[in-house]
């Protein structure tokens, strides 16, 4: 269905509405600038071709088109939200069109496919990938374990087996190194031995060098003593200082003597002083007399006690005496029976107290007076009256209603009574007597009550009360109960008074019987001489009070007699102290001195004989110190002496003492060093007694020899402890070796790393197994069943990319589609792609699935809205060829909008039959394309020919690039396969293909058919598979080139060697192996041996050293034709070619 | 007369693939070729022989003089303080060690030191004689045959050659030798050393390897040990290999046909390491350790199931022990077959079809289409070894063989795979 004409009456944002016609069946180019429309277009023809498109947005849109398929016309007419379908100019059903969700397939604008994660992208691949897995997840199994390893996979264990080597290694060189040290082992023994000797006779030569020494010093040593005074042997050194010591200790002593004669002189002064010089009194004598003294003391205490007692005894009688009433001196007198004649008075006493008491009490409660007021009598007289008055009748009250009820009453009887007299009977007259006493009775009688009432009145008057208030009933009984109430009360107080004269009567006569008892007590107590009131008051305290003056009495006689007793035994004591005292003139100077005065004498007395006592004991010690001093004194005398006899001096020559002393240490030092010289002296001669050669020398004092010979000797000896320890450890070590057994541990280690990391390998051959199996399986199935739209969307993308670009379409995962770059053979994600390619992979993927999309239903033109703006020329280009292909194999219509005129130019050089619409014009606005040449075809990029020039030559125009043998196989350029085929290679570059990837893209293309013939893609194919097994073979047994990153990363360079070691790597082109060499033989200083060893081994682990040798040239053109022969017909002649490539690629290797 | 046959102790290795904790019951050294030179020497004064013959290769390391020479000068002076004379050749792995111990133990004795030939005597108790001739690698890379320099001439006594080489491998550095050089000789037998793996000496001309002393890794299994040697008084020489190595290796296969529960392949294995045991507990050496390399076959529809069961609860974690004889398990491996018939699965297009093709490719006859499948994953598998980590092991690519085996075991594994999902997914 192609679009005929497209009128747009009312579109949103479109004003005035214009109409585009005479489209062309194939590429149409609508040019306009921004805002001039362009995208309106698309939007009027989703409108026009699909009713939910632009709904609610009022759109009046109408579009023809030509139906291919009917040959005939179709006509859409979209009125609002109404679209209505003409079919050559009837109306009919709508075409059957793709389903709308795919509508972006065909209207493809540039920010559709700037967008990766576009929804329409996103179905297009899961549908391609329910197509693609057949039900099974061959991915899922790739990448699932054991097929898909992580890349950390061995990592682990090559570095451990890399401990393990280095640890091995370790191990191995100490073994080494234990082998050279056991081999100098004899000699280190035997240069021990000599060490030692050297060093036995080095002392010996010591020793000799020292007698010779010291027999020079003895001989100055006996010169320098010489000068000495003699007898300085004698002296001790300490003369001065015990002379010295001993005087003053003299000193001392003469005046210690002094004193105590002093002393013995004042203590004999101090005896006569105290006047018991001669006495024969002493402590004992003064002893017996202290019991005496005690005693006198307790009796005047004991006389004062009892003095005091004696006193309040008697005071404690007179008050008795005077609480029985007595006078003081009185003696009171008891017999029994005057004790029971009070005792009864007194019962009977008790006995009338309490009724008294309680007659007492009774009259205080009782009321005084004679009669009581009001009368009772008269009170109730006028109870009475009033009670008569209340009595009387009263006359009815006469209201009105009684009077109308008496009155109608009365009326009614009368009127009956007539009538029935008249009418009836006369007699019935008779009837109205009584009937009439009745009324007077009921109504007229005078009130007979009122008169009883006021004699009542009259009467109460007269009993004096005073009457109600009012004569009225209820005043009447208000005064009746006051009157009630007044005549109980009177009633009360007239008992009340009865029964007072009753209880004073009483009363009277038991005062009377009391009177008399009292009477009788006084009589008792006049005749026992107490005051007759303590008689009645109790006869028991009386009976106290008189046994108490009995007792008062006994002890005021008692304490009188102790009292006398006491006061004559002190009186005998204190004579017998008194005559004492006065014996030794302590007699006290008062007279009857007491017991205290006596003590204190005797106290006296006792002081003197103890100060008596201490001054006859001062006077001996005197004695006996004088006696010590004067021997003392003798003894220091007597060492003076000896001090300067033993220094052979004269005493008191202090003088020649003194400078004895001066010099004695100077004489004793050289005597010291002589001795120790000569003991020296005697030891070194004793060690050299079998070495008559050294004494010899000695004798000869040949010293230079002696010092001569000892310096070599001990130079000799020096190296001793260095052999020891050296043989020490290297004993040591051969011995922990053979216990500790490193090597074999180490041995084992590395054996278990490798056998570790030869796990890992097979993991990762039997992971590669399966990868590849699994690959194999899934291309193989994948090709059988892939779906049409994948297979024209990769053919696109080739196309677009110019084989630069593979398309790679996942089942699964996030990423759908992506790109393999076929020079490197890299994969690329969409957001890794640049934009242009990407824009060209979603343009492939939505063209290709959009055409396989619409099968069975109505082929709708493709829209490109500045889809291809931010394609490169060649890109465009091939876009641009693709389209027009499209379009004309195809039948497809082709719309491209666009802002920029160049694109149109483009398109006009591309594809010549485009038709150009300038939509501003068409909409009679400014032109787009303002001149012919705006659609001029645009310069492109002319290959040069081969025409004339040889292929070196040609490779030089062209800018082929040497080979890297260490690069991609993909990244070699194309003109190395094509040396003799420089027509071919001007041909593939102008389709873009310049390198071994891309060349193999191409050939894997569909459209290989269309650029290459049948022969030359097989021999294309073959030199392709050459060119890989001659890289291969190229790379055995060499080594890759030594950098400075890798220098860095084996570890073995430190930064000190690094940058000379990069230098040398650089002159040697990054030879691994020469570098190894060059550092063995020196080429940087202090290069270690085991660093170069390590490098080595890294160099050698990381493939920069190959093990093996390289491949001749022969081996390798041989291995060159193995791989091609299954590429190449029988009948061609494949050596030669081979060896062309082989000399071709070498030819072209870098240098 | 009676002569025990050593060779290739390689004194100063320890056995490889013993699991931690059987090396820590039974120890390292005792199990390796320290503790197999030791049960050796034992055996030998045991059983009174007139002579020990060394043939080379008796350390790991040339130069390894401070602990496996100790090992070997102990064991060599126990031989010959019994009265039992001691000769030896040296190999590629000995040619110091072996001239040292000739110094320092002057009873032993270097036979060919220096590359020439040399010939010795050994008379026995009862009036027997033998000649043995023997020839001591001189340098630690020999490319060409000993017997290209000549033999000393024969004897009317039996003659045993006694030599450590590389028999025909024409390219070897250790002293290659033509099996036809060596049937020519003038010997009545020859005594090799270098191939681990020993040969059948039993016969009448005693002609090959003794084999290592002792099984080193499981790459070596099967018995191990010296061989006694008799020379009969009319000269007749027999031989029989003494089992003594306390470790050894064994392959066991596991077939799981049948099997209802995966669960089960436990006690299948169990049963077979029984059945091993019967058979190396009765014979007269017994080892201390047996290592099983278990190879589960057969064809089952439980193979997922086996290998989960497999990995969860593994058997290399346990440690069997029967009768004083302690068995591990240091590998296994899934060969079983998917239980499907392979032919009809492989009549689709499906992937499950594309893979049962390829397996039965790789499973059958060695056709061109076998041979491109294999050259195909050739170019890919070849590369491994080379890249890294792997190539610091200096692996050698793998060959056809190895190739196809993987290849087979990996397409059973993804056409498992494949099934399973089938399965979950019906």
């Amino acid at each position: 269905m192609r679009l005929r004409s497209l009128h747009i009456a009312r579109l949103p944002g479109i004003r005035p509405g214009f109409t585009l016609d005479e489209f062309a069946p194939g590429v149409n180019v609508v040019v306009g600038p921004n805002a001039s429309g362009k995208s309106s277009l698309v939007r009027a023809l989703r409108a026009a071709l699909y009713r939910d498109e632009s709904r609610h947005e009022g759109v009046h849109v109408e579009a023809t088109f030509d139906d291919e398929d009917a040959n005939g016309t179709l006509a859409a007419l979209r009125v609002g939200d109404d679209l209505h379908w003409q079919r050559d100019g009837s109306p009919g059903e709508a075409p059957a069109l793709p389903e709308r969700r795919f509508l972006s397939c065909y209207t493809l604008g540039v920010e559709d496919l700037l967008d990766d994660a576009h929804e329409t992208d996103t179905e297009i691949a899961e549908r391609l990938a329910r197509e693609l897995a057949g039900g099974y997840d061959l991915r899922g199994v790739r990448e699932s374990a054991p097929f898909r390893l992580k890349s950390t996979h061995g990592r682990k264990e090559a570095n451990e087996l890399a401990e393990a080597d280095q640890e091995l290694r370790r191990r191995m060189q100490a073994q080494q190194q234990l082998q050279r040290d056991e081999a100098r082992l004899d000699t280190l023994r035997a240069q021990k031995a000599e060490a030692e000797t050297a060093g036995r006779e080095a002392d010996l030569h010591e020793r000799a060098l020292d007698l010779l020494d010291k027999r020079r010093q003895h001989r100055a040593l006996e010169q320098r003593l010489q000068e000495f005074p003699e007898g300085m042997e004698r002296l001790r050194g300490d003369e001065p200082d015990t002379l010295a010591e001993l005087r003053g200790r003299l000193q001392q002593q003469e005046t210690d003597r002094r004193e105590a004669a002093d002393r013995r002189a004042s203590a004999e002064a101090a005896l006569r002083e105290s006047g018991l010089a001669d006495a024969e009194v002493d402590e004992g004598t003064l002893g017996d007399h202290r019991p005496a003294l005690n005693r006198l003391q307790k009796i005047e205490t004991q006389l004062e006690q009892k003095g005091s007692e004696w006193a309040q005894a008697q005071a404690t009688l007179a008050q008795t005496v005077q609480a029985l009433g007595g006078e003081p001196g009185q003696t009171v007198r008891l017999e029994p029976a005057t004790i029971g004649k009070v005792e009864q008075a007194l019962e009977e006493k008790r006995q009338l107290d309490a009724p008294l008491r309680g007659l007492a009490h009774e009259l205080d409660q009782l009321p005084t007076g004679e009669a009581p007021a009001p009368d009772p009598g008269q009170l109730r007289t006028a109870r009475g009256e009033l009670l008569r008055w209340l009595a009387a009748p009263r006359a009815p009250v006469w209201t009105a209603t009684r009077i109308l009820a008496v009155l109608a009453t009365l009326g009614a009887a009368i009127a009956g009574i007539t009538l029935a007299g008249l009418e009836v009977h006369r007699w019935l007259f008779g009837l109205f007597l009584p009937l009439a006493f009745g009324g007077y009775i009921l109504i007229l009688r005078p009130a007979a009550g009122d008169t009883r009432r006021r004699e009542a009145e009259a009467r109460f008057r007269e009993s004096g009360e005073a009457p109600p208030e009012e004569w009225d009933p209820a005043r009447v009984e208000e005064r009746l109960a006051a009157l009630d109430r007044a005549v109980v009360e009177a009633e009360q107080e007239d008992r009340g008074i009865e029964r007072r004269r009753v209880v004073a009567r009483e009363r009277d006569a038991k005062r009377e019987v009391l009177a008399a008892v009292d009477e009788r007590l006084r009589g008792i107590a006049a005749r026992v001489g107490h005051d007759p009131d303590e008689l009645n008051a109790s006869l028991h305290r009386w009976l106290k009070l008189v046994a108490d003056q009995d007792q008062a009495r006994r002890n005021v006689k008692a304490l009188r007699a102790e009292h006398e007793r006491l006061a004559a035994e002190a009186e005998r004591l204190r004579q017998q102290l008194l005559t004492f005292l006065t014996q030794h003139g302590e007699a006290p100077d008062i007279e009857q001195p007491g017991a205290d005065a006596l003590a204190d004498r005797i106290d006296r007395l006792a002081a003197r004989l103890r100060q008596r006592e201490q001054t006859r004991q001062d006077i001996d010690q005197a004695d006996r110190e004088m006696r010590r001093l004067d021997q003392e004194i003798e003894t220091s005398q007597t060492k003076i002496r000896g001090v300067f006899e033993r220094a052979g001096l004269a005493p008191d020559e202090d003088d020649a003492l003194r400078q004895r002393m001066e010099r004695l240490e100077e004489w004793q030092a050289l005597t010291k060093e002589l001795t120790n010289t000569r003991r020296l002296e005697i030891d070194r001669q004793e060690h050299l007694s079998d070495r008559n050669d050294l004494l010899q020398r000695v004798d000869d004092e040949d010293e230079n020899a002696l010092c001569s010979r000892r310096d070599t000797l001990r130079e000799q000896a020096d190296s001793l402890e260095e052999l020891i320890q050296e043989i020490t450890r290297i004993t040591g070590d051969l011995e922990r070796a053979g216990h500790e057994r490193a090597l074999e541990a180490a041995r084992a280690q590395h054996q278990q790393a490798r056998e570790r990391l030869n796990d890992r390998l097979d993991e990762a051959l039997y992971a590669e197994a399966g990868q590849f199996l699994l690959e194999g399986v899934e291309a193989e199935h994948e090709q059988a069943v892939q779906p049409a739209a994948l297979r024209q969307a990769r053919e696109w993308f080739k196309r677009f990319t110019h084989y630069q670009y593979e398309l790679v379409f996942a089942a699964d995962g996030e990423t759908r589609f992506a790109a393999r770059e076929t020079t490197s053979g890299e994969h690329r994600r969409l957001s890794e792609l640049s934009s242009g390619t990407r824009m060209q992979l979603l343009l492939a993927v939505r063209i290709a699935f959009a055409l396989s999309a619409e099968r069975g239903t109505t082929r709708l033109p493709l829209i490109l809205d500045e889809a291809l703006t931010t394609a490169d020329p060649e890109r465009f280009r091939a876009v641009a060829e693709s389209l027009t292909v499209l379009a004309r194999e195809d039948g497809r219509q082709v719309f491209y909008l666009t802002a920029q005129p160049d694109d149109a130019r483009y398109w006009a050089e591309y594809a010549p039959d485009a038709h150009c619409i300038d939509l501003a014009e068409r909409r009679g606005r400014a032109r787009a394309v303002d001149a012919a040449e705006a659609l001029a075809p645009a310069e492109r990029a002319v290959v040069p020919s081969p025409d004339g020039q040889s292929a070196e030559e040609y490779a030089v125009t062209i800018g082929v690039p040497p080979i890297d043998p260490w690069s991609e196989v993909e990244a070699i350029h194309v003109f190395y396969l094509l040396r003799d085929e420089l027509a071919l290679v001007k041909r593939l570059l102008e389709l873009g293909v310049n390198r071994v990837g891309q060349l193999e893209t191409l050939l894997g293309s569909d459209a290989v058919d269309t650029v290459l013939s049948g022969e030359q893609r097989e021999w294309l194919r073959a030199r392709v598979e050459g060119v890989r097994a001659w890289i291969h073979a190229w790379r055995h047994g060499r080594g890759r080139p030594v950098d400075r990153a890798a220098l860095e990363a084996s570890g073995a360079v430190s930064s000190t060697f690094m940058e000379r070691v990069v230098d040398l790597n650089h002159r040697l082109g990054g030879d691994g192996e020469a570098l190894i060499e060059r550092l063995a033989v020196g080429d940087v200083a202090r290069f270690q041996t085991d660093k170069r060893e390590e490098l080595r081994a890294w160099l050698l682990n990381h493939g920069y050293i190959s093990g093996e040798e390289a491949l001749s040239g022969l081996e390798i053109e041989l291995r060159v034709v193995s791989t091609m022969r299954p590429w190449v017909a029988e009948d061609g002649d494949l050596t030669g070619d081979a060896r062309m490539l082989v000399q071709s690629l070498e030819g072209g290797l870098q240098r | 007369m009676k002569l025990l046959c050593i060779a290739d102790i390689h004194l100063g290795r320890q056995p490889s693939r013993v699991p931690s904790p059987v090396l820590e019951r039974l120890g390292g050294r005792e199990l390796g070729p320290a503790g197999a030179w030791a049960r050796a020497v034992e055996f030998a004064v045991a059983q009174g022989v007139d002579a020990v013959l060394l043939a080379g290769d008796v350390v790991e390391q040339e130069d390894d003089f401070h602990e496996a020479y100790p090992d070997l000068r102990r064991g060599v002076e126990r031989l010959t303080g019994a009265g039992i004379r001691v000769l030896g050749v040296t190999g590629n792995h000995d040619v110091k060690v072996l001239p040292r111990l000739a110094e320092g133990v002057p009873a032993f004795e270097l036979l060919g030191a220096g590359g020439i030939w040399q010939a010795e005597v050994l008379a026995g108790d009862d009036g027997s004689r033998v000649r043995v001739l023997g020839w001591s690698f001189p340098e630690p890379v020999v490319r060409v045959s000993p017997l290209a320099s000549g033999l000393p001439g024969g004897d009317a006594m039996p003659t045993i050659g006694l030599l450590h080489c590389d028999r025909d491998q024409l390219g070897s550095s250790y002293a290659p030798v033509r099996s036809s050089e060596l049937r020519e000789a003038p010997v009545d037998g020859w005594l090799l050393g270098h191939i681990h793996k020993p040969d059948d000496l039993s016969g009448e001309r005693p002609d090959g390897y003794l084999g290592s002393l002792t099984g080193m890794d499981p790459g070596e299994p099967g018995a191990h040990g010296p061989w006694l040697l008799e020379v009969a008084g009319d000269g007749r020489i027999a031989m029989e290999q003494v089992p003594l190595a306390p470790l050894r290796w064994t392959e066991l296969d596991v077939p799981v046909d049948g099997l209802e529960a995966a669960e089960d392949v436990h006690r299948l294995i169990t049963e077979m390491i029984e059945a091993c045991h019967a058979e190396v507990g009765a014979a007269s050496h017994r080892p201390d350790a047996v290592g099983c390399r278990l190879r589960l076959t057969g064809r089952s529809d439980l193979r997922a199931a086996i290998e989960r069961s497999l990995n969860a609860d593994d058997p290399k974690a346990g440690v069997y022990e029967r009768d004083g004889i302690v068995y591990f398990v240091h590998d296994w491996r899934l060969e079983v077959l998917p239980a499907i018939d392979l032919e009809a699965a492989a009549e689709g297009t499906d992937p499950v079809a594309l893979l049962a093709r390829r397996v039965m490719l790789l499973r059958g006859a060695d056709t061109d289409a076998r041979r491109e499948l294999i050259a195909a994953a050739r170019e890919r598998m070849v590369a491994v070894p080379r890249e890294r980590p792997y190539n610091t092991l200096g692996a050698e690519p793998p060959d056809d063989e190895r190739i196809a085996a993987t290849l087979e075991a990996a397409a059973l594994e993804a056409l498992d795979s494949l099934l399973q999902q089938q399965e979950s997914h019906p």
